[in-house]
């Protein structure tokens, strides 16, 4: 079992489409009443360095790089609601998954 | 409206005859680097990430883009609708290889996470309904486009 849940999000900038997808992250995992989750925003060009705390890498852009944790590509989220539930329903199911690691 | 809200800077520019992107960010970032809201190295930095990192949405029925770029550039908050008499090609974001005609730009000069107003969010959420670009793209002066901006964008919430 894990105690908490630390998802990465990741975007070009890190400061439009991670702060978007951490309100929307933030707002299903509050409605699906799962405790100790934390999200934290990066740019992608420091992934390498955050990842190493994170158990969940969500992004909105490509990566160029392979990660040791699971990876969501998550842009939907800020498309039609049909590919927001899709993506979101695809993390939250991560994070149970990894809280019953 | 809070007191932070009121520190942001809000604008609007009729790009015309523009075709291309880097012409219409250098137009937008050009109104901002004016006004002292961002420095000399804002424009190149944008640009830059729009091509590592497009930004531009699917939107219907004409695409919009997001352009924007690292805080450090940014000496204050501002954001900038671009409306395009000529539709500009950006890419997708996520996804380079699709071309998106851009009419709408929304040039985001921000420092980081904005509190309870979520720039991007409320951009995004009035965007996704068509009637809402038609009646954008439509405007036929600044003034009228920055009305719409204000109040029906930013102020959604």
């Amino acid at each position: 079992m894990k105690e908490k849940v630390t998802i990465l999000c990741c975007c070009g900038a890190g400061i439009c489409t991670s702060n978007y997808l951490k309100e929307e992250i933030e707002d299903r995992i509050k409605q699906e009443g799962l405790k100790n989750v934390k999200i934290v925003l990066c740019r992608v060009s420091d992934v390498d360095e955050a990842i190493s705390g994170a158990d969940l890498l969500v992004t909105t852009v490509e990566m160029k790089a392979a990660y040791p944790v699971p990876m969501i590509r998550a842009l939907g989220i800020m498309l039609d609601d049909k590919a927001a539930k899709k993506a979101l329903d695809q993390i939250v199911n991560e994070v149970k998954k990894i809280m019953q690691e | 409206m809070s007191n932070e809200a009121d520190t942001i800077f809000y604008d609007v520019v009729m790009l015309k005859n523009i075709t291309t992107k880097e012409a219409a960010i250098h137009s937008l970032t050009n109104h901002l680097l004016e006004k002292g809201y961002v420095n000399e190295h804002y424009e190149h930095a944008t640009i830059e990430r729009e091509d590592a990192y497009p930004t531009g949405l699917p939107t219907k029925p004409i695409a919009i883009a997001v352009p924007h770029s690292k805080h450090e550039n940014v000496i204050k908050q501002a954001v900038v609708l671009g409306i395009s008499d000529h539709l500009i090609e950006f890419s997708e974001m996520g996804n380079s290889d699709s071309k998106l005609n851009v009419g709408i730009l929304f040039l985001l000069a921000l420092k980081g996470e904005n509190g309870h107003i979520n720039y991007l969010k409320n951009i995004v959420n009035y965007c996704k309904v068509e009637e809402n670009i038609t009646k954008l793209y439509g405007v036929k002066s600044a003034e009228e486009g920055l009305q719409i901006f204000v109040s029906e964008i930013v102020n959604a919430d």
